[in-house]
């Protein structure tokens, strides 16, 4: 071992303290800058925003005119959207959240499987929401065409008239204006005026699926792009466009959606689902179930395990112990993890972009098979318009999401304080 | 002795006789006999290294430690002893200013390094800290190779030519008796080396920097009885170019290393002298309990 | 006296068949626990089937090869004549868009998460923790409304102020000139990469900043004690002791980045271009595929089911990224176990 006192060598350094003192102003002024962002976004927001603000932007409905231009079928929507979306997503959530977190497998094989699940979630949760968006057309909307014709469009509106004297005209609405009377194109008999007196009876109808004898033998089948009187446009499977005059269709039939009741009603039911509530809403699901699962876990392993073994050295199954034990403990948990992943839905907008969804919806949802309009999609309606004044709009509009974001962060922190406590 | 003082009334120590010395030279408390008398002869011209003078410190509002007053010689090993929670600890880590990065923790009083007072706030700490090394309880290498560990603390302070750092990395391992392990894996990570290497990889580290006082806190408490002697040995070797403060709650470790022993109790130091004085002869009753084990 | 029987004592054990009717009650909601389990499972599937499948049917479609889809590198699909399905202007427009956000959420995220870890005091800390998680929170629209209407008219406004100075740097040659020179287009990569960058910022900053935190006390105290600034230990010990989970929270971030679909919507525009210039307007990935699901295309036509082979494009290369990124995190995580 050496005897000599070990001496520092080399030349010194200089002007350490004043890195040390240099690095702290680099990382204030990131961090600042990092504020400063989103404090320049809310300003922004604001600034736009305030113009349209106010109680009658919440109660109309979106028109052509800025003025007049509201959020209330957005609202509606969203409120629907998210109901659908929470009703599908928590259970099978917290199912699998419980899966995971209190059936821990002994086995090998069993443990392989869990992790698989595992990994699966960690995917789930990293999948673009846009992707989500393309599964919930093809899955949901169209249910891959299984019912019905892949080809088609989601649908076409006709309307089924049947007059005072007993016969039935099927027809696209052309015009309703010119009241008192009807505009319908029949596609086999071509345009028909009907006199609104003489209707006994009309019935909205979905239709899927366009047939045309032509009077050469040939068949299209497709759906509409365009209708005249003089000419219609329809859209084919895999080409563009066939454009024929109605005087060349000796006959005409059109597939229906399976249907039950009537659209106006509360209890109406479709299938292919469409661009409906329940397509838009089962598709939020998706998005939010792995942040549901993941924030589930959390909660229950939150419950401290003696718990868990008091109750089973009580003489509870396994499944006793979780409902009595486990379950009731982890709630508030589960529900500050709900209502969460709920108000990540209602600002998502990439899922909901289904072919199909109209943003000029002018109701509130009649039933879960409407189609839906929604917060965020509004917003992006407005927002890539390329006049000013549906900026402010769009401004306002992302006011009012922001305020309701606000809400259930608060009330998810107002439940997690409040049930903080008793576990401990 | 007249360069020590303590709070209790000072009786003159018993000189153990020549002809008693010489029957219990084999055993440990004849080997503490000789010891002391040896260092009684050498300490009239020591010189003093760190001097702790009226020194209280609290954590928030609880007080740590009562006027604390007490003088480290330097190139001596001087152990702080005392049952868990009485603060030799907190004082060994208000000598490097560690307790600057505990939240609530402040003191009055001085501890001065040389003749300056290193709690002054404008003293340089990452000068001290270069000065005064400290050694933890439980071995706390980084995640890097073994070279650059020890070549760490070194590189932060100047800027070292390739030829010339190698030396001082070799040095400082043969310092800590560490060089013979290790010499063929000086680019392997650190983690990889026992619990005993790694502590003295830490001591290497320390007296790379080349500081003149190295704190030791409990060096040798987390690791194994084979490498706690090992680190014994180095510290009693270490003795020659550093001054050596060491915190330890086995006393046997204390009699078998230190020189001069201080005993804390509750926050005050009750004791303090050579160590086979306190060991032997302890004034205080409460250093008598302790060191006989009758609590602690 | 009241005697004790079956129907008043309350520890006889139930019936035989109340005790069967509890266990077959209890089987059931097992049964319907693990299939929920399995269904997740079931998802990921279907979403790697239905990409698939609809891909394979996109590529039987004439018009479109295999060969063009990966090899071209024009994009035209919806320019009458013959489209083009070359997919690299999409790659290279996500690529540009997640440089972009990644040159302000990396640098930017991991300073904080240093400055959060190691430096700033508990209030402070306490204070932005919050406003991190709301930068977090907020819906990707209102990021991409931000980069249209603010993050653009500003940078347009940057390059006219630095235009100003064309006349003193006339000597330079033309062609340089004109890429310095140039304006921001009114849709482009590097509003909707800034805006991107904002929004995964507050992903970096989290993970690394747990990363940082994990790394055990005694490390920083044995820096401290060789005198060290507290930027040495900052930089020199804490940061690579935590290298994995920083590397972990890039990973994430940029997955984030690549799969953002509003906020390029709105804000990059819609030409499908191979540009290094993030001044110009491009197509991503997810933009295009945004359009077609929104817009007008036939359904089963050519450009219908291109949206679902850039989906499967997409989603494989945001698998791979999250995979490793949670690959590295465990790593992370075991190592100070």
């Amino acid at each position: 071992m050496s005897d000599q006192h070990v001496t520092a060598v080399g030349r010194p350094r200089r002007g350490r303290r004043l890195k040390d003192r240099v690095f702290l102003g680099i990382c204030i002024v990131a961090t600042t800058l990092s504020v400063l962002a989103l404090a320049i976004l809310l300003y922004s927001i604001l600034r736009d925003g305030m113009k349209y603000l106010n109680w009658d932007f919440l109660t109309s409905y979106p028109s052509r005119k800025p003025e007049k231009s509201g959020l209330k079928s957005a609202l509606w929507g969203s409120v629907w959207l998210v109901c659908v979306a929470a009703i599908a997503a928590i259970p099978l959530g917290v199912a699998t959240a419980i899966v995971l977190e209190e059936f821990k497998p002994r086995q090998r094989i069993s443990r392989w499987v869990h992790t698989f699940i595992e990994i699966n979630i960690g995917n789930l949760a990293g999948v673009p929401s846009i992707v989500y968006g393309v599964i919930g057309l093809t899955v949901f909307a169209r249910m891959f065409g299984l019912v019905g014709a892949a080809n088609a469009t989601m649908y076409d509106e006709m309307a089924v008239i049947t007059t005072q004297s007993g016969e039935t005209i099927k027809g696209v609405v052309m015009s309703e204006e010119d009241a008192p009377r009807l505009e319908l194109i029949d596609p086999a008999k071509g345009a028909v005026t009907v006199e609104l007196a003489d209707i006994q009876r009309r019935r909205d109808i979905h239709v899927r699926e366009h047939r045309f004898t032509l009077l050469d033998g040939t068949y299209i089948t497709g759906s509409f792009r365009k209708v005249t009187p003089e000419q219609i446009t329809l859209r084919l499977g895999n080409e563009d466009e066939v454009l024929f005059e109605p005087s060349r269709v000796a006959s005409y039939t059109t597939q229906d959606f399976i249907q039950f009741g009537k659209p106006e009603s509360f209890f109406y039911f479709q299938l292919p689902l469409g661009p409906s509530i329940l397509a838009g809403g089962l598709t939020l699901g998706l998005v939010i179930l792995p942040i549901v699962i993941i924030a589930s876990r959390e909660a229950l392993r939150a419950v401290p395990g003696s718990l868990r073994e008091g109750a089973m050295a009580l003489g509870c199954t396994r499944w006793q112990a979780i409902q009595r034990i486990v379950l009731p403990a982890s709630i508030p948990g589960i529900m500050t993890g709900s209502i969460l992943a709920m108000s990540r839905a209602i600002g998502e907008a990439a899922p909901l972009l289904m072919a199909g969804a109209f943003l000029f919806i002018l109701t509130t949802p009649n039933n879960f098979f409407d189609s839906f309009a929604a917060l965020p999609l509004q917003i992006f309606n407005w927002a890539g318009r390329p006049q000013e004044e549906f900026h402010k709009l769009a401004a306002s509009g992302i006011i009012v999401l922001l305020a309701v974001l606000l809400a259930f962060n608060t009330v998810a922190i107002i439940i997690r304080q409040a049930f903080q406590k008793p576990l401990q | 002795m007249t360069h020590l003082m303590t709070h209790t009334p000072t009786t003159s120590p018993q000189t153990q006789s020549d002809g008693a010395a010489a029957s219990r030279a084999s055993s440990p408390l004849g080997r503490l006999a000789e010891q002391a008398a040896v260092q009684r002869g050498a300490d009239e011209a020591s010189e003093i290294a760190i001097e702790i003078r009226d020194f209280d410190c609290w954590y928030g509002d609880f007080q740590a430690l009562h006027g604390i007053t007490l003088d480290v010689v330097k190139s001596r090993v001087t152990a702080l002893i005392g049952p868990s929670g009485c603060g030799k600890s907190t004082l060994l880590r208000w000598m490097n200013r560690m307790n600057d990065m505990v939240r609530g923790a402040r003191c009055a009083g001085v501890i001065s390094l040389h003749g300056t007072n290193l709690l002054d706030s404008r003293q340089d700490v990452v000068d001290l800290r270069r000065r005064v090394g400290m050694v933890f309880q439980k071995p706390n290498p980084f995640p890097k190779s073994i070279y650059d560990n020890v070549a760490f603390g070194p590189r932060l302070h100047s800027r070292i030519g390739r030829r010339d750092l190698d030396e001082l990395v070799e040095r400082s391992l043969r310092g800590a008796a560490l060089w013979d392990e290790v010499k063929d894996r000086l680019h392997k990570s650190a983690l990889g080396l026992s619990g005993g290497q790694q502590q003295r990889l830490c001591i290497a580290r320390a007296i790379a920097v080349g500081p003149e006082v190295l704190l030791m806190d409990e060096p040798a408490s987390a690791l194994d009885p084979k490498s706690t002697l090992r680190i014994e040995e180095l510290i009693r070797e270490l003795r020659k170019n550093y001054t050596i403060v060491i915190v330890t709650h086995n006393m046997q470790q204390a009699a078998r290393v230190s020189d001069t022993t201080a005993f804390f109790f509750e926050g005050k130091l009750i004791e303090t002298g050579p160590t086979a004085e306190m060991f032997m002869n302890p004034r205080s009753r409460q250093t008598e309990d302790y060191v006989l084990g009758r609590f602690g | 006296m009241t005697m004790l029987n079956a129907s008043t004592d309350p520890l006889k054990h139930a019936s035989e068949t109340q005790k069967r009717m509890r266990r077959l009650v209890e089987r059931c909601i097992l049964f319907f626990l693990f299939s929920s389990a399995a269904l997740t499972v079931l998802i990921t599937f279907a979403i790697i089937g239905v990409l698939l499948t609809e891909s394979w049917r996109f590529f039987q479609i004439p018009g479109a090869s295999f060969g063009e889809f990966f090899l071209s590198r024009e994009w035209n699909p919806l320019l009458g004549g013959t489209p083009r399905y070359g997919v690299w202007p999409l790659i290279a427009g996500t690529a540009l868009v997640t440089a972009v956000a990644a040159c302000v959420s990396l640098p930017f995220g991991l300073i904080t998460a240093v400055y959060l870890s190691e430096y700033a005091p508990r209030r402070v800390r306490n204070a932005l923790k919050p406003v991190l998680e709301l930068l977090a929170g907020i819906p990707t629209v209102v990021y991409g409304y931000f980069a249209l209407t603010t993050i653009t008219p500003a940078l347009q406004q940057l390059q006219a102020w630095v235009n100003t100075a064309q006349k003193t740097f006339s000597f330079l040659p033309q062609g340089l000139q004109d890429v310095i020179f140039r304006q921001v287009d009114s849709y482009n990569a590097l509003s909707a990469g800034l805006a991107i960058g904002i929004m995964t910022l507050p992903i970096v900053c989290s993970v690394s900043e747990d990363a940082l935190q994990a790394v055990p006390r005694s490390l920083r105290e044995g820096a401290y004690a060789v005198g060290g600034t507290r930027f040495d230990v900052s930089v020199k010990v804490v940061i690579p002791s935590a290298l994995s989970g920083i590397v972990a929270s890039y990973l994430l971030a940029i997955a984030r980045a690549v799969g953002e679909t509003m906020i390029v919507a709105l804000a990059a525009g819609g030409l499908a271009q191979l540009t290094i210039d993030p001044r110009n307007q491009v197509q991503t990935m997810t933009g295009w595929m945004a359009q077609i699901m929104f817009g007008d295309a036939a359904a089963g036509g050519l450009e219908y089911y291109s949206s679902y082979v850039v989906g499967a494009t997409l989603f494989f290369v945001t698998l791979v990224l999250t995979v490793i990124g949670h690959l590295v995190l465990l790593r992370y995580r075991e190592e100070y176990k």
